[in-house]
């Protein structure tokens, strides 16, 4: 019996072809990437678009290693990634807090919800002026802003989670007496992990954007201020170099979370591949 | 009937434990009110293994929750032992008819887990789970998730945690009722092997009437359309029962016999 029930399990070979086949993928995404530079570089250097719209992949480069090589690139990169890491794990704690108060008080989840949909609905980058106003110019409001904006998704996602969809698991729970704090702990908090992490793979990114528009409004350090200032200039190479930073970051704070996730959330199915 | 009276644990083989008295239960919908059981009376006694048998719609699981004090009857009551209240929570164990095993713990874990709610010695329970899932051959599998096992085996270590916190009464709502039949009589006969050697009282809920009267000291036959207990059907076949036991005499005629109370209730609604 065991034998076969082992086939059941994990689908282990789906795995393995997929790994086979993954060099062939990456060589192709490679070969692309690398066309469409020297694509820019050839039309830059021949003179068929301006440097104003697309500079030379090289002027981008020296762009990035003259930045990196003064420091300003590396002050403000950290600068920006100081404000996302702080206002996103603001953000979740106080919507992880807040989602598990208001779905374990039905009463107060009714109150409160239209206000959620209203702040849901309006986009949430508008109020980053007002932000400005309030607390000025600086690391603050930019933090603050981040942690609007990375907020609600991870609220939402929270809350849809935290309701227990398994009436089995409920049954069994009262059938043992369970408290509402076992039931919430042992139950329904394990239970959103999943819906969670669906909201702060939404959230880092939107803290990330978060982060930008704040720079832009009303900040004097940042890759977003970086940009403002290339951009002044008239200086594309930088302004494309600050945008590889930003990508760059986005990508990595992803990778982080997949792999945070991959690691708490393993339980539940496909969690790495879901959206891929 | 074949039993022995080694129980040492309160209630006694054959003092009563659960005690239905009038016990109903009506819903209220939208369009007035349906009667899902009218009332019905009877006692479970300890070490028996009883089974509520019926087409859907009988109101066996309703009767089954009521009797785990899961459900408010609508009327009547039903009261465990001489307390005068209903089976107090974690005094039983249940089993529903999915595995209903948590996902982000391991089998081990997940048999742990009435110790967890109830409060228990961690260090006793993390061993008697242990011995729990040898006795329902799942043996190697403790670190495993879930989601690594057969049906068969997660309703196994199902049946593991329904039992960890030595309850008086397990409650069966269609525990097999999702597997297929071979792996159906082999769980069936290792809950025979298990509420024999630890006597446990077994209300079980089945739509099988083989399964039940395999299985069963006595069958309620409950039909459908309003629900409602037919008729109590004694089992008197020697135990231990094998599979065999299937082809005897007394076995068909006692299929054959609630089968007719069934369809003749189903004829004359």
């Amino acid at each position: 019996m065991t034998a076969s029930d082992l086939k059941t399990s994990v689908p282990q070979s789906s795995t393995t072809r997929a790994v086979r086949r993954f060099p062939f993928e990456l060589a192709l995404s490679g070969l692309i990437a690398i066309a469409i530079i020297a694509g820019a570089e050839i039309a830059a250097r021949k003179g068929w678009v301006t440097p104003l719209v697309l500079p030379a992949p090289s002027q981008i480069w020296a762009a990035l290693v003259d930045g990196f090589g003064s420091g300003i690139y590396l002050d403000n990169t950290f600068s920006t990634l100081w404000s996302v890491v702080v206002g996103f794990l603001l953000g979740t704690a106080v919507a992880v807090v807040l989602a598990g108060i208001l779905s374990s008080l039905p009463f107060l989840e009714k109150v409160v919800t239209p206000f959620v949909v209203a702040f849901q609905s309006m986009p949430k980058i508008a109020i980053a002026p007002l932000i400005i106003i309030w607390f000025g110019f600086g690391e603050v409001s930019k933090i603050i802003i981040v942690l609007t904006v990375c907020f609600f998704p991870i609220l939402i996602n929270t809350l849809h989670g935290l309701k227990v969809r398994d009436r089995d698991h409920y049954e069994l729970f009262k059938s043992l007496g369970a408290t509402r704090w076992q039931m919430f702990f042992r139950l329904r908090l394990p239970h959103a992990v999943p819906y969670i992490f669906a909201g702060l793979h939404i959230g880092v990114i939107f803290a990330l954007i978060g982060t930008v528009v704040a720079e832009f409004v009303g900040s004097n350090s940042g890759v977003g201020y970086l940009m403002l200032q290339a951009k002044a200039t008239f200086d594309t190479p930088a302004v494309y170099a600050c945008l590889l930073i930003l990508m760059l970051m986005g990508m990595l704070l992803h990778f982080i979370m997949v792999q945070i996730e991959t690691r708490v959330a393993f339980w539940a199915n496909d969690i790495t591949q879901a959206n891929v | 009937m074949l039993r022995s009276a080694q129980d040492s644990v309160a209630p006694r083989n054959g003092d009563v434990v659960l005690r239905i008295q009038g016990a109903t239960k009506i819903y209220a919908s939208l369009s007035g009110s349906a009667t899902a059981l009218l009332p019905v009376t009877s006692e479970i006694h300890a070490g028996e293994f009883v089974s509520l048998v019926g087409p859907s719609g009988c109101g066996k699981t309703t009767l089954l929750k009521m009797c785990a004090g899961l459900i408010a009857p609508s009327a009547g009551h039903i009261t465990f032992a001489d307390t005068g209240n209903s089976i107090a929570p974690g005094k039983f164990g249940f089993v529903f008819q999915a595995p209903a095993l948590l996902p982000w713990r391991t089998v081990l874990s997940n048999v742990v887990l009435p110790a967890d709610i109830l409060g228990l010695d961690r260090g006793a329970a993390l061993e008697r789970a242990r011995a729990l899932l040898a006795s329902v051959r799942l043996t190697g599998s403790e670190g495993k998730y879930p989601r690594e096992l057969s049906g068969g085996m997660q309703q196994r270590a199902a049946i593991a945690r329904a039992l960890l916190h030595d309850p008086d009464i397990l409650f069966m709502d269609e525990p097999f009722g999702a597997l297929d039949a071979m792996t159906r009589e082999d769980l069936n006969m290792e809950l025979q092997r298990i509420s024999q050697n630890q006597h446990k009282t077994v209300l079980f809920v089945t739509h099988d009437i083989e399964e039940a009267v395999l299985l069963s000291d006595r069958v309620f036959a409950l039909s459908a359309g309003p629900g409602r207990l037919v008729e109590t059907i004694d089992i008197t076949l020697p135990r231990p029962r094998s599979l065999s036991v299937k082809g005897s005499p007394e076995f068909t005629q006692a299929v054959a016999r609630i089968r007719a109370l069934l369809n003749r209730e189903e004829a004359q609604p």
